[in-house]
């Protein structure tokens, strides 16, 4: 079985894993129209190359980076996340509820 | 109620499953199921922190556990996920205090360990625990690599668990915790495995 | 008959000599009036019925490999038309419809044969969605419907009606299910095109794409370079890829997905069987062998190879639903690259490019919609862009809306 290197646990089979999507940015939910939005959640360059994106470790509930190659799947690069993101993000989800206003 | 703690409702959880639920009819491996007994997981930047303001001893680097006193068992699964876990059901109290005062703690988040794991513990001949691991978990468990205090979490009969081996009055054991609703399936696959080591 | 076959093995002019199904390579032409990219089923088709229904033959279909290499050939050709939305199962079954006809049109055996295909249900959701999916396929005047174990248990006795220990509860009966030779199609199609002047240009790769004011006027091929009036992109597996070349993102993931097959036993299993739990569905081929499939492969990827991991687990499932096909032997394994939408429909119609035209996101559904995207393709090249209305709900502008039209439900492993 193949192999992935997990940043907290080790070498570990594949199916040990979860694939979380390729790491972007989120554009800001309050400000962005309808088409950026769309354009986040499912449009996507989907080509051949090294993507970076997010991994999860099921048994340990662990979400880590990984730098993938889409077509040999070679695995060059595991890392924890805080090398990309060094605070917590928050997502405003109230005030986007009173942003929204009956039509 | 702002907030329910689920410790605190050990005389509520179910008396069906017997507390001393022991097998051992067919291997010189014993499993005994634990689910019940009292555990509780903290989480976030000031859990560590929190743990030794209660005195606790904390492992040191993540996929740790050390073995506290009597059968308590504090594991490290990351760098700020920790799980304190009583294997003879006699710390019922302080992971009850525990986890009032995590309410009032900052940047630390409970971890309800207690009601989505089952909790398993292995006794028996330390080669023969090893072999047995070995048809279940592509983890090798051997004792050169896998010392005492070592935490495994990966995928053992297919089931997501985590796997440490401690010891208590000196007697080695393997800590197994899974997902609670496979718990009736990983006991039986547990048993099946452990059968052929009569 | 010794002597003939001397006779002819002497001759220097054969019999069949010019009876050839497909014309021999030629140069390219300076300029078509519509290219296709893409040389599988969905651009053969597409070439055939611009031809035949709508007299336009200054066409060219590039193809990087051979004709029906890609996807056409790695399908486990099934045919059906049982899914969820009325969007879908309308243009799915006119699709089956036309499946039906074909080696007549063709005047060539694409070996359609119609066994109806049986989905499990394991649990009481899953049997209110087949309950709908029966509704709207007898809508729109598909043979489908909710039948019980006992019933089951007649059509298909050597199922095992306690597989995984999640017993069968009812099954989706689709009598219109059937399956067909994959190659087939392509080349039936193939020859019928290139018969009314269609040249088919294999080991043709597209290379780039002109656009000029934000018109497709041409692509540039490892044989040099093309104009034309407009272009067909069908290439399923590199929708992305090839779309981006015309400057054009795409809402498509690209995953492989795996199937393999066994050696052949007698006849035993008529119907094709699938289970919606334990993502698996079997079905035996004319020549016996068994064929399995599942679900895609867990993250994306471009690349044909097939795991270890993924034959245990759709083999574990396989051998639940018929334990007695743990004693067979694989014979073969292979893998496609499917490009997949998030709602598990195609994407036809219009691009963001004017006159270059969009067949993608095939998925793991491409094959059973060959026929009716050839047709409804060539409709819109031949009316010079208006969409027709049975492909109108798969336009790529659908997700920009949130309009999906959802088949995940009725896709998922039940190709």
């Amino acid at each position: 079985m193949k192999i992935m290197n997990c940043p907290l646990n080790g070498p570990r089979n594949i199916s040990e894993f979860v694939y979380g999507g390729e790491v972007k940015a989120m554009p800001n939910i309050l400000t962005c129209t309808d088409r950026e939005w769309a354009d986040y959640v499912f449009y996507s360059e989907n080509t051949i190359r090294v993507i970076t994106e997010w991994w999860f470790h099921s048994p340990s509930g662990y979400w880590f980076i990984a730098e993938r190659h889409t077509a040999t799947d070679e695995i060059f690069k595991t890392y924890d996340p805080s090398e990309l993101f060094n605070q917590r993000i928050d997502f405003e989800a109230t005030s986007a509820l009173e942003a929204e206003k009956p039509v | 109620m702002d907030f329910y703690n689920l410790s605190s409702a050990k005389s509520s959880r179910s008396s069906l499953l017997s507390l001393n639920k022991v097998d051992r009819s067919h291997s010189k491996l014993e499993v005994q199921d634990c689910t019940v007994y009292s555990r509780v997981g903290f989480r976030g930047v000031g859990a560590e922190a929190f743990l030794e303001s209660n005195g606790l001893p904390i492992p040191k680097l993540p996929n740790q556990s050390l073995s506290y006193k009597n059968g308590l068992i504090i594991l490290r699964l990351s760098k700020s996920e920790f799980w304190v876990v009583d294997t003879a059901n006699k710390h019922h109290a302080l992971i009850e205090a525990l986890e009032l005062s995590s309410k009032e703690a900052i940047n630390v988040y409970r971890l309800y360990c207690q009601h989505s794991h089952g909790c398993f513990l292995i006794t028996g001949d330390a080669d023969l625990t090893v072999k047995m691991f070995s048809k279940v978990c592509s983890v090798d468990l051997s004792q050169g690599v896998f010392a005492l205090g070592s935490i495994a979490q990966t995928s053992v009969a297919r089931t997501n668990a985590i796997v440490t081996k401690q010891s208590m009055d000196g007697v080695v054991f393997t800590l197994l915790l899974a997902d609670v609703a496979s718990t009736q399936y990983l006991w039986e696959a547990i048993e099946d495995a452990a059968s052929e080591f009569v | 008959m010794p002597f003939s076959l001397l006779k002819y093995g002497l001759k220097n002019d054969y019999p069949f000599e010019n009876d050839i199904d497909l014309p021999l390579p030629t140069e390219l032409k300076k300029h078509y009036d519509v290219v296709i990219i893409g040389g599988g089923g969905h651009g053969v088709a597409t070439a055939f019925y611009l031809a035949k229904y709508h007299g336009i033959t200054n066409v060219a279909i590039l193809e990087k490999g051979y004709l029906g290499g890609g996807n056409t050939a790695r399908n486990t050709a099934v045919i059906r038309s049982n899914y969820l939305t009325s969007e879908g199962v309308r243009f799915y079954k006119e699709s089956v419809d036309m499946f039906k006809g074909l080696s007549n049109e063709f005047d060539f055996n694409i070996m359609y044969s119609s066994r109806g295909q049986l989905t499990l249900a394991h649990t009481d959701a899953t049997i209110r969605s087949f309950r709908q999916r029966a509704e709207v396929n007898t809508h729109f005047g598909g043979k489908t419907e909710l039948i019980d174990p006992q019933q089951i248990k007649e059509l298909v006795p050597t199922l095992n009606m306690n597989p995984a220990d999640m017993p069968v509860l009812a099954g989706l009966w689709h009598m219109d299910g059937a399956t067909a030779r994959h190659d087939a199609v392509a080349w039936g199609y193939a020859k019928g095109a290139t018969q009314r002047g269609v040249e088919l240009h294999q080991l043709t790769e597209v290379t780039d794409v002109i656009i000029e004011n934000g018109k497709a006027k041409g692509v540039k091929t490892n044989r040099g370079t093309v104009s034309c009036g407009c272009i067909i992109q069908a290439v399923a597996g590199h929708s992305s890829i090839v779309a981006a070349m015309a400057g054009i993102k795409m809402p498509i993931t690209t995953y492989p997905l795996q199937a393999m097959v066994t050696q052949p036993v007698k006849p035993f299993l008529d119907p094709l069987v699938s289970s919606s739990a334990l993502h698996c569905y079997v079905q035996q081929t004319g020549r016996g062998e068994i064929v399995f499939g599942g679900g895609s492969d867990p993250y994306p990827l471009y690349n044909t190879r097939s795991t270890l991991d993924l034959k245990e687990s759709l083999l574990a499932s396989a051998v639940e639903m018929f334990p007695f096909m743990a004693n067979l032997k694989l014979m073969r394994q292979w893998s496609g690259i499917t490009d997949m939408t998030s709602d598990y429909s195609p994407i036809m119609g219009l691009s963001p490019v004017e006159n270059y035209y969009l067949d993608a996101g095939w998925g793991t559904w491409g094959f059973k919609s060959t026929p009716i995207c050839g047709k409804s393709m060539a409709e819109l090249v031949a009316s010079g862009g208006k969409v027709p209305e049975i492909i109108a709900p798969f336009a790529m502008d659908r997700f920009d809306v949130f309009r999906q039209v959802n088949e995940m439900g009725a896709t998922a492993a039940s190709h």
